[in-house]
């Protein structure tokens, strides 16, 4: 019993890491993960898999929910990483932008000033920055992150720039109005965010202690005896979780 | 409600399309396809008649979207738009803020109901449910 558990965990943590390495090139390919954060990641959870089952090996269902709820929490963090990454790219864009104009104000062309902002100091975005650059001067070249907001952004700042590209005469004026636009934008979305970073705190918060009180109480409780006790609470979190969402997502706007 | 009100980003890219020297036909005409959210689906379908002759569908619900509409036609024949629109812009922006303040004075109260009808006894059960299944059975 207990090798068999083992074993169908172990099968379970290949195919998930499978599924998180196939993740990890698609965010790659996207210059979202650098190739030293992508090892760390991978080492981070390595690391992790070894030790639970290491603590664990003896105890093969808490085994089993353990490796599960390190994999689920892999796509959520994920995802978490890819929100603060888009947020901190525009908060570096705008920064880059002052630089750019002021270049430009000091009588630099677009294109000069770009490559100067560029080694100015060290963007934490620089790859990106660079691939909106080259697909400004050589627009035939396809953009490779035309899906999701963060690809829909960046065509929008590389379309932007391209017509700051093509008209010099009205360059600085074009960019000064775009970044007032894009720094208007910014600071309504991120009010926006706050109403729903305030339910996912919220449910974060109690996803922690539901699940430390549910660790907890397996290990003081036989788990198979009390199945039925566990079924119903995890049934009241879930509807808990579902209305939660559901409140959240009638949340719009009436303009 | 992570976004911008769309009716908002519409109004925005229409202007920036105005202030790039484009038509407003033009930029109209690129502003639709930029999303995929209701009130965009609604302006295709808006766009879409009015190219065709028809008159305007009475599916925009709020005032704001009313009166953009109305602009947006009258600048579709020739009236300048472009201060109407920054206006409208100001307006919109401001009720954004409103609605903004008030829902967050109303989440904790909407968050209440889940977290006592289904949270709290979700922990309950767990933290008692054991010792209760336990007692019975010492009774029994």
């Amino acid at each position: 019993m207990m090798t068999q558990f083992t074993l169908f965990s172990l099968l379970i943590l290949m195919s998930g890491l499978l599924f998180a390495h196939r993740i990890h090139h698609h965010f790659k390919k996207q210059n979202l993960f650098t190739s030293s954060l992508m090892t760390k990641i991978g080492t981070f959870y390595f690391l992790s898999f070894l030790s639970l089952y290491i603590l664990l090996f003896n105890k093969p269902f808490q085994l089993w929910f353990a490796v599960m709820g390190l994999l689920i929490l892999l796509p959520i963090l994920v995802f978490i990483f890819k929100k603060l990454h888009q947020q901190h790219f525009c908060s570096e864009f705008l920064r880059f932008l002052s630089v750019v104009t002021l270049k430009m104000q000091m009588g630099y062309s677009f294109r000069s000033s770009y490559e100067l902002g560029l080694h100015s100091q060290r963007w934490r975005h620089a790859p990106l920055l660079v691939q909106i650059l080259e697909n400004v001067v050589f627009s035939q070249q396809e953009f490779n992150l035309r899906s999701g907001p963060l690809g829909r952004l960046l065509l929008r700042i590389e379309n932007e720039l391209s017509l700051v590209y093509k008209h010099q005469h009205q360059a600085i004026d074009r960019l000064c109005k775009f970044r007032k636009n894009f720094q208007a934008e910014q600071f309504f979305r991120r009010k926006s965010r706050q109403i729903w970073m305030y339910f996912a705190y919220q449910l974060g918060l109690l996803t922690v202690i539901y699940s430390s009180l549910l660790i907890y109480i397996a290990n003081q409780y036989e788990i198979f005896q009390l199945k039925k006790v566990y079924l119903l609470s995890l049934s009241f979190y879930f509807l808990g979780v579902f209305f939660v969402f559901l409140i959240c997502r009638g949340q719009k706007w009436h303009i | 409600m992570a976004h911008i009100a769309p009716s908002i980003s519409f109004v925005r890219e229409t202007l920036a399309g105005i202030e790039r020297g484009q038509s407003l036909g033009q930029t109209i005409q690129q502003v639709i396809w930029l999303e995929e959210s209701d009130f965009y689906i609604k302006m295709r379908i808006w766009w879409h008649l009015n190219r065709s002759g028809s008159p305007a569908p009475q599916i925009f619900k709020t005032h704001f979207q009313m009166s953009f509409i109305e602009l947006l036609e009258s600048g579709l024949l020739g009236a300048p738009v472009y201060e109407h629109m920054k206006l409208l812009e100001v307006e919109m922006l401001e009720e954004f803020d409103r609605q903004w303040k008030a829902s967050l004075e109303n989440l904790p109260l909407k968050l209440s109901i889940p977290l006592l009808l289904c949270f709290f006894p979700s922990y309950i059960i767990l933290l008692f449910g054991p010792l209760l299944v336990q007692f019975l059975a010492e009774v029994q």
